[in-house]
C-alpha cells in the first residue's frame, strides 16, 4: 500500500492509524519523522485523536435510553443476573449427567471406537516401510516362540538328543571316550570322538531347524 | 463425622464460587451489555446475547488462568457472540437507538445542563456508529472504546491484520466527518 499523498504527505488513512500507534515499525518510523516537520499533519493527527477521544465520551456516556429509566437497569440486571446463574447451574448438571452415562456400557464404546480410529488411523498414515518391520518383528517373535515349544538340540551324557512336538530322537556315540562337544550359535551342536571298537573318528553334527 | 466434615467443607466451597461467580457478573455486567448492545443495535438483542456470554464464560472459566486478563477475555467472548449473531441474522437495525424515547432521569449530583450533554454525547456516539459498517464498528469499538490491541481485534474478527486495519482507518475517518458535520 502507498502511505504517500501527494506532496509528500502521509494518507489520511495512514495518519488515522498513526493516531493510536497501529502502524507497523517502518511505517511508523516514516511518520514519525515527517510529522515532526509538519504542522497540517500534526494537526490532523490531533484531529483523529480528538475523534478517539469523544467516541469515548460517548461510549461512557452511559445506557442506551431505553433502558436508562428508573429501575428499568436494575430490572433487567437483576434478570440477567438470574438467568445467567440458572444457564451455568443447568449446565453443571448436564455435565454430570454425561459423565454418569459415560461410567456405564459407553465407556468401553467409546475406547473400543477410538480404538479401531487409532488402528485404522496407523495403517493408514505409517509409512509402509515401518509397517513392514513392524509386522516382521512381531512375526519374528511368533516364530521364537513357536520354536521355543517346538524344536531344541541337546547334549546329553548318551550322545546328541533332538526333542520336538513332545518326541526326542538321541543320536548315541555308546562306549565313546574323549568326546568333543561343540555347539555352534546357528543352533547346531556337534560331538567329535574315537569309537573304541573300530578306531575310528566319528563326527556327528545335529541342526536344530 | 469425617463425611459430615468434608460434606460441610464441601458446601462452603461451592458457596464461595458462588460468590465469587456473583461478583464477576456485577463488575463486568454493565460494560459487556454495552459493548454488545454498540455491536448489535438493539437492547432485547443485547439482553440475550450478554446471558448468553457469560454462561459461555462462566462454563470455560478453567481456560482462564491469568485473573487480570479475565475482562480482555469477556471482551472477546462477548464480541464473538455478537459476530455469531449477526451472521445468523445478516441484517442489523439501528433504528430502535434513534426511535426509543428519551426519559428524563437525573442521576444523582447530575445537573440537567450536564444531563443533557451526556444525552447529546450518547445520541452521537449511537448515530456516529450507524454510518459504518458492521466490522467497522465493531473495529472501532474494539479498539477505541475496549482499547483491545489491533492484533488482537484480528483475531477476534477472525481476519488478517491489513484488513483490520483498514476496518479501523477507515471507520476513524468516517466518524470523524460525522462530527464535523454535526459541528457545521
Amino acid at each position: 500500500m502507498n502511505s504517500r499523498r501527494s506532496g509528500g504527505h502521509p494518507r489520511v488513512e495512514t495518519l488515522a492509524l498513526f493516531a493510536r500507534g497501529d502502524l507497523a515499525w517502518l511505517e511508523r518510523r516514516d511518520v514519525t519523522r515527517h510529522v515532526r516537520h509538519c504542522a497540517e499533519c500534526l494537526h490532523e493527527l490531533g484531529e483523529f485523536r480528538a475523534v478517539v477521544e469523544e467516541l469515548r465520551r460517548g461510549a461512557s456516556a452511559g445506557l442506551p435510553p431505553a433502558v436508562e429509566s428508573a429501575g428499568e437497569w436494575s430490572r433487567i440486571e437483576r434478570e440477567m443476573t438470574g438467568n445467567i446463574n440458572v444457564g451455568v447451574a443447568a449446565g453443571r448438571c448436564i455435565e454430570k449427567v454425561g459423565v454418569h452415562r459415560l461410567r456405564g456400557w459407553r465407556g468401553p464404546l467409546v475406547i473400543a471406537g477410538l480404538s479401531v480410529v487409532f488402528i485404522a488411523g496407523w495403517f493408514l498414515n505409517m509409512p509402509h516401510r515401518d509397517t513392514a518391520q513392524i509386522l516382521s518383528a512381531f512375526h519374528s517373535a511368533w516364530r521364537g516362540a513357536q520354536t521355543r515349544n517346538g524344536t531344541i538340540v541337546q547334549t546329553t551324557a548318551t550322545g546328541i538328543a533332538v526333542r520336538t512336538q513332545g518326541a526326542m530322537l538321541t543320536l548315541l556315540h555308546p562306549g565313546a571316550t574323549d568326546v568333543t562337544v561343540s555347539v555352534s550359535g546357528t543352533a547346531s551342536v556337534g560331538a567329535r570322538y574315537v569309537d573304541d571298537e573300530t578306531g575310528q573318528v566319528t563326527i556327528t553334527n545335529v541342526y536344530g531347524q | 463425622m469425617k463425611e459430615r466434615s468434608s460434606s460441610i467443607a464441601g458446601t462452603q466451597a461451592d458457596a464461595a464460587a458462588q460468590d465469587a461467580q456473583t461478583v464477576f457478573i456485577q463488575q463486568n455486567i454493565r460494560r459487556i451489555f454495552l459493548l454488545i448492545y454498540r455491536i448489535v443495535g438493539n437492547v432485547d438483542d443485547a439482553q440475550d446475547l450478554t446471558q448468553e456470554t457469560f454462561i459461555k464464560a462462566l462454563q470455560r472459566q478453567s481456560q482462564l488462568k491469568d485473573l487480570d486478563k479475565a475482562a480482555h477475555w469477556l471482551s472477546r467472548i462477548a464480541s464473538n457472540t455478537a459476530i455469531d449473531h449477526l451472521r445468523r441474522n445478516k441484517k442489523v437495525s439501528f433504528t430502535e437507538i434513534g426511535e426509543a424515547a428519551e426519559p428524563v432521569m437525573i442521576a444523582q449530583g447530575e445537573t440537567p445542563e450536564q444531563l443533557l450533554l451526556r444525552g447529546e454525547r450518547r445520541r452521537q456516539l449511537d448515530d456516529g456508529l450507524a454510518i459504518l459498517t458492521e466490522r467497522e464498528r465493531m473495529a472501532l469499538l474494539l479498539r477505541d472504546v475496549e482499547d483491545v490491541p489491533a492484533d488482537e481485534v484480528a483475531r477476534q474478527m477472525n481476519c488478517s491484520m491489513a484488513t483490520v486495519r483498514s476496518h479501523i482507518a477507515n471507520a476513524r475517518i468516517k466518524f470523524r466527518k460525522y462530527l464535523e458535520t454535526r459541528k457545521s
